[in-house]
């Protein structure tokens, strides 16, 4: 009996073949959307795991500011779980070209360890010193080639590189992410790895190794742990594993770090203090010189002014003695003349003795008259002559003295000068010992800021979690994940609808055989049997090839999509099957399919069988509450009249199609809208955010005079029309878990900045203006840090924390700009700002301007580079193309299941009514009449159908924006008009497509049926 | 008086596979304008499939059907569906009211398709059913039914009524009824009407009775004398 049972079946089975078909498709969909999407992050991750684990990648990396040594390695080594260690450095370089380009440099001492290992792209790995290989992307980005120099600049030196190779690094698998750089303008371009030997003078300053008393030194370690290799990187039991690790090197390396930092400073420290007191003593010895001097001078300066005092009073004595002598001689005229009177006395004697000598000469001698007043006379001259004898000896005497005194004035003199040169001399000898012990003293307290500013080892410990490109990568397996409830669900819903309407059709159908198996004698639950059976046969059958090929395809493409769009890496996809989810595909399906099965069939057969062998009287004709309208009823033709009737007469039918198509329209509003979403971002950021042309860059940072003339040189050109000098600086924001990198942009002085850029405000559609009190971010970032107007954040520019309050929010798409007003920039950074870019808008763009600016760029000496919008929102454009596939997808997926609902629903429809459709052919209706007369159904509720699927696609829309979105990006999340349009005329044209098709069964349907009785 | 259908050695074969089956083996008899025709026959003698041919839903396999002086054994589907939309009207065993529709919402959807209609309300007064127009089939009885699609069949204005069965799923004094109001709407319409059925005693109502027996005429004869249907007993 049973096999008979079975036969009849299968033999159900083949007659019901559009139904089986329905039923099929639809729960296949819904099963490999389920079980694709669920399946999708596993993929991914496991995909990624795989690809990582195949470079080996790091688990930890270390980077220390005060560099690692070989002990401080062994120290590391000690600790059982790490199992390699790759000793290297990195260290931030610039690209010298014409326009410097800022990027992370790597050495390692060997390229064959067995950690984060370099996938080659194209070429080699470096043999040699000066050979260098390079970031994939910048090939992509720069158009580097094999074979091409560069020159590695940094503080401490520069070398040049010959490019060998271009790699993909497991630190950088996300390709937009490559972080920021001290150095240049903050943009990281991109890595470069090269080997330790004869490089390592471009890391550190020779200071660091006399500091740290060695010869080698690293300060990025890459660490791989023991076991690893068996885990997943994206499984929280790794993460639990790295961390503990982590914590135990921290504890063991940081300890170290301070003693050698307490070590280092205590011997800098106790070479200052030698330094001091050698000082200090200076000091005293200088201090007492000065004084003796002093003391020396003064006396010596004091017995001078003794001798002069000396010298003074013989003076004012000879003046005396001199005054007193003129006196004398005054009186000593008389004895003169009294001289000259016995001389003429004697004269005249004399003269007349010659005249009269008898008078004179009595016997030959003189008359004693003459003899005596000669004796007398004489006598008079002698004393007179000695009185003069005496004077003259006073005379001479009083010369002496005068002639002595003289001398020792000349002495004084000569003693005053020489003790002026002294004193001079002396004073130059103090002052370059002052210097000198100035010199010292600067010295010393230079020694001390050193000190302070030797670095405090600041130890790095960088896990996964670290690595921007995986955290993104586990991000957005994140988002799938939350996308995979979404879409299925609707499949779901739908399937259960299909399911039921199928399976009350076709119960409907066999009424008078059911009736007749249970007048046979069969038990209602044998009857009721063969149609979970049925159910249960085609669900797990569909569901079974569902997984297939959900997995096989869906995964597949999300994976294809995102690392070919985002993640610059070739890791080839793992397929795996994960049973748990297999499973619950499976129970989820067969539980709604046999589940709606059970419930039809249980409603409809529960009547006994002397029931089910009538017919079952035909639904009741009801009036609508349209009718109520009158106004409106009596206006509609009849044909309408008659289509909203029966629109309301099978309100399971009516809700599934609603259900149905307005699924298909979201579906394609959801893929549409995204791709207007991602492709708005170039529009919207490069034409109405950034409404400048192009920006050039300063060969340095420039004062705003300086600037302001650069500006107006470049508007003296024609191509230009308006010119506004910015500064632009890479820099960090404070998040909640993770920093956030940004651009602070700080225009040059606020007025024409309008003309450039154009920030709005996305809510409230009001202009945001810049202004001293605070600082302007984007909506993604107010979003990140969940912050609002007037809130403060913290940002770090160069190294320099600052607290700023937010004043505005504005809406840009892609990246975070921060804008500051000069002032503000100015007030925080207590420093004069400069400026080293600009903005330039041009009146007309096209080949000759650019390339005539182009030429003035390059020529110039103050401007390095420009870049057009342009250029920059088509390297965009590129980067998104592969959405469009994902609109393709999308509409496949609307199309399949507006096709599974809408083949379903007329299929039954046309069934239900066949005797309807025969009758009216038999009145007379012309084909196209019948066609109108039923699908004009379908058309109506396509069209209701497709309104309520853009509300619903709008809501889809919101969530798989939101779910895709990165943390850099904000797609434009408003659904643009002909997304909407286009949903719903492709939802029209698939309803047509279907009706088109579905003429050939109302053609099939017998008039003669219209004879027969009603089923 | 004129022939208005006139079946000219009429065959119609149903192919099954490698068998042949004749539910027509060459039947001819004429009618003429105005006339009530009672086509009787037991089960499978081929009455279905001859109003099949009249009616314009099926084509004959061989002869000619004329009809009002055109052969619709000729005609391709569309002048068939023209046929059938101008010239016939139907009355089925099973009324074949479309439930979703009010009896004169039923009527009028023949009505919209026809080029010369009566006026629905009109002809459901005709056949009393003036009261009952609002009504959804399901809120009428079988006799009402019925009438409904006599209404919906006379309101096209045919020239022939075709009737299966029409009292088929109905009472006894409800079928009489039924065949009372053809007959009075083929006086007052000058309709020809053809009535398939298989009770025998219809028969003295026709004006023209046509007997079927194996896809064939076993006997067409017309009555002297109709008898009122009130007369007649089954």
């Amino acid at each position: 009996m049973k096999n008979k049972f079975a036969l009849n079946q299968l033999r159900i089975l083949r007659k019901t073949k559009s139904r089986f078909i329905s039923i099929f498709v639809i729960v296949f969909l819904g099963a490999s959307f389920f079980a694709g999407l669920r399946h999708t992050p596993f993929i991914m991750q496991h995909s990624m795991n795989s690809y990582l684990q195949e470079y080996e990648v790091q688990d930890l990396n270390l980077i220390s500011t005060l560099a690692f040594s070989d002990d401080d390695i062994k120290v590391i080594l000690a600790n059982e779980q790490v199992s390699n260690i790759d000793k290297g450095n990195v260290f931030d370089a610039l690209i010298v070209e014409e326009d410097s380009k800022g990027v992370s440099v790597y050495t390692s001492e060997t390229f064959d360890s067995n950690v984060s290992q370099l996938e080659i792209n194209e070429g080699r790995l470096p043999k040699l010193d000066n050979e260098c290989v390079m970031d994939y992307q910048m090939m992509h980005n720069f158009g580097y080639e094999l074979g091409d120099e560069i020159t590695l600049e940094t503080a401490q030196g520069s070398k040049a590189f010959n490019i060998v190779g271009f790699v993909s690094d497991t630190r950088f698998i996300a390709s937009l992410e490559r972080g920021s750089n001290s150095l240049g303008d903050g943009v990281n371009n991109g890595f470069v790895h090269i080997l330790s030997e004869e490089n390592t003078h471009l890391i550190y300053p020779d200071t660091l190794y006399e500091l740290r008393e060695e010869d080698v030194l690293y300060n990025d370690l890459r660490i791989r742990l023991h076991g690893t290799e068996e885990m997943s990187l994206f499984s929280e039991e790794y993460l639990k594993y790295v961390e503990t690790v982590e914590y135990e090197l921290n504890l063991v390396l940081s300890e170290r770090f301070i003693d050698l930092y307490d070590s280092i400073v205590e011997d800098a420290n106790a070479e200052i203090d030698t330094y001091l007191r050698e000082y200090d003593e200076g000091e005293l010895l200088y201090t007492n010189n000065l004084l003796d001097f002093n003391n020396e001078i003064n006396n010596a300066k004091l017995e001078l002014l003794n001798a002069k005092e000396i010298l003074v009073a013989n003076q004012s004595k000879l003046l005396e003695a001199q005054q007193l002598m003129g006196d004398e001689l005054a009186g000593r005229t008389n004895e003169i003349g009294q001289l000259q009177a016995n001389i003429k006395e004697l004269q005249e004697i004399l003269n007349a003795l010659l005249e009269n000598p008898e008078d004179v000469i009595i016997d030959g001698d003189l008359s004693d008259e003459y003899q005596e007043s000669i004796d007398e006379i004489l006598g008079d001259a002698q004393t007179t002559l000695d009185n003069l004898q005496i004077m003259l000896a006073h005379v001479m005497s009083l010369q002496e003295v005068n002639i002595q005194l003289e001398k020792a004035q000349l002495e004084l003199e000569l003693a005053e000068t020489e003790l002026s040169k002294n004193e001079l001399l002396a004073d130059q000898e103090f002052e370059l010992a002052r210097e000198e012990l100035e010199l010292a003293y600067s010295q010393i307290t230079q020694a001390q800021q050193d000190v302070a500013s030797i670095p405090t080892g600041e130890l790095y410990i960088l896990s996964r979690n670290e690595n921007i490109g995986i955290m993104s990568f586990a991000a957005n397996t994140d988002s799938i994940d939350a996308l995979s409830l979404v879409f299925p669900l609707m499949f779901f819903l739908v399937a259960a609808l299909v399911t039921l309407t199928s399976m009350t059709r076709m119960i409907e159908e066999q009424r008078l055989q059911n009736g007749t198996m249970r007048a046979l004698g069969y038990d209602k639950k044998d009857v009721i049997m063969q149609y979970v059976v049925y159910s249960f046969f085609v669900t797990f059958v569909a569901t079974l090839l569902g997984i297939f090929f959900g997995v096989y395809f869906f995964a597949w493409l999300i994976y294809f999509l995102y690392t070919s769009i985002l993640y610059g890496v070739s890791a080839p996809i793992q397929y795996q099957f994960d049973l748990w989810i297999c499973l619950q595909t499976l129970f989820i399906s067969v539980v709604i399919t046999m589940g709606v099965s059970l419930f039809v069939s249980y409603t409809e057969l529960k009547s006994t069988p002397a029931e089910l062998l009538r017919p079952k009287a035909p639904k009741m004709g009801k009036r609508i509450f349209i009718e109520k309208i009158t106004w409106l009823w009596k206006r509609l033709s009849f044909n309408q009249k008659v289509t909203l009737r029966n629109l309301f007469r099978y309100k399971k039918r009516f809700l599934m199609l609603i259900i149905g198509i307005g699924g298909c329209t979201a579906l394609m509003v959801a893929g549409f809208g995204l791709r207007n979403s991602i492709d708005g971002v170039v529009s919207r950021q490069y034409g109405e955010v950034w409404t400048y042309d192009g920006i050039v860059s300063f060969d340095d940072n420039y004062t705003a005079e300086k600037s302001e003339e650069i500006e107006k040189e470049l508007l003296e050109r024609s191509e230009i029309d308006e010119v506004k000098s910015f500064y632009q600086q890479m820099i960090m924001i404070d998040g909640e878990e993770t920093n956030h990198q940004g651009v602070l942009v700080v225009p040059n002085q606020m007025t024409g900045l309008d003309d450039m850029i154009h920030l709005e405000n996305g809510t409230t559609k009001e202009e945001v203006q810049l202004s001293d009190d605070g600082i302007v971010i984007n909506q993604k970032l107010s979003e990140i840090l969940g912050v609002e107007v007037n809130d403060s954040i913290t940002i770090t520019i160069q190294n320099k924390k600052y607290e700023v309050e937010v004043q505005g929010i504005y809406d840009i798409y892609y990246m975070h700009y921060i804008f500051m007003s000069d002032t503000l920039y100015e007030e925080l950074s207590e420093s004069e700002i400069s400026f080293n870019k600009a903005f330039i808008k041009l009146p007309k763009i096209n080949e000759t301007t650019m390339n005539s600016i182009d030429n003035y760029v390059s020529e110039s000496e103050t401007l390095t580079s420009i870049t057009y919008s342009q250029s920059n929102a088509d390297d965009f454009v590129k980067q998104v193309e592969g959405v469009n596939s994902v609109v393709v997808i999308l509409v496949v997926c609307a199309a399949a299941l507006a096709f599974v609902v809408l083949y379903n629903l007329t299929n039954i429809n046309i069934q239900e009514r066949k005797s309807e459709i025969a009758t009216i052919k038999v009145l007379g209706f012309y084909p196209r009449e019948v066609y109108d007369y039923i699908f004009r159904e379908n058309i109506l509720l396509a069209i209701l159908g497709s309104i309520v699927g853009c509300f619903f696609g709008y809501l889809l829309h919101g969530f798989v924006i939101r779910s895709v979105e990165l943390e850099m990006t904000m797609f434009v999340r408003e659904l643009n008009l002909a997304s909407y349009v286009c949903s719903i005329l492709l939802t029209l044209v698939f309803t047509l497509l279907i009706n088109f098709a579905m003429r050939s069964s109302l053609k099939k349907i017998d008039m003669v049926e219209s004879l027969k009785s009603v089923e | 008086m004129d022939t208005f259908i006139q079946f000219k050695n009429v065959k119609k074969v149903y192919q099954k596979g490698d068998v042949e089956t004749y539910a027509l083996s060459g039947v001819d008899f004429e009618v003429n304008k105005g006339e009530f025709v009672v086509i009787v026959g037991p089960s499978g003698a081929g009455k279905t499939t001859l109003l099949n041919l009249l009616g314009g839903m099926d084509s004959a396999s061989e002869g000619s059907i004329i009809v009002n002086g055109s052969n619709i054994a000729g005609y391709d589907e569309k002048q068939l569906t023209k046929y059938r939309r101008d010239d016939i009207g139907f009355v089925f065993q099973f009324y074949n009211l479309v439930q979703n529709l009010t009896a004169l919402e039923n009527v009028e959807l023949a009505l919209q398709i026809s080029k010369d209609p009566l006026d629905a309300e009109m002809v459901l007064e005709r056949v009393d059913l003036a009261q009952r127009m609002h009504h959804f089939p399901s809120q009428l009885s079988g006799g009402e039914q019925q009438r409904v699609a006599i209404a919906r069949a006379i309101a096209k204005n045919p020239q022939l009524l075709l009737c299966d069965e029409p009292t088929g799923a109905l009472d006894y004094q409800t079928g009489k009824a039924i065949l009372a109001l053809l007959k009075e709407m083929c006086n007052k319409y000058n309709m020809s009407i053809l009535i398939i059925t298989h009770n025998g005693a219809l028969a003295d109502m026709a004006d023209r009775v046509i007997h079927l027996k194996n896809g064939k005429v076993a006997q067409s004869y017309k009555n002297k004398v109709v008898k009122p249907i009130e007369e007649i007993e089954w």
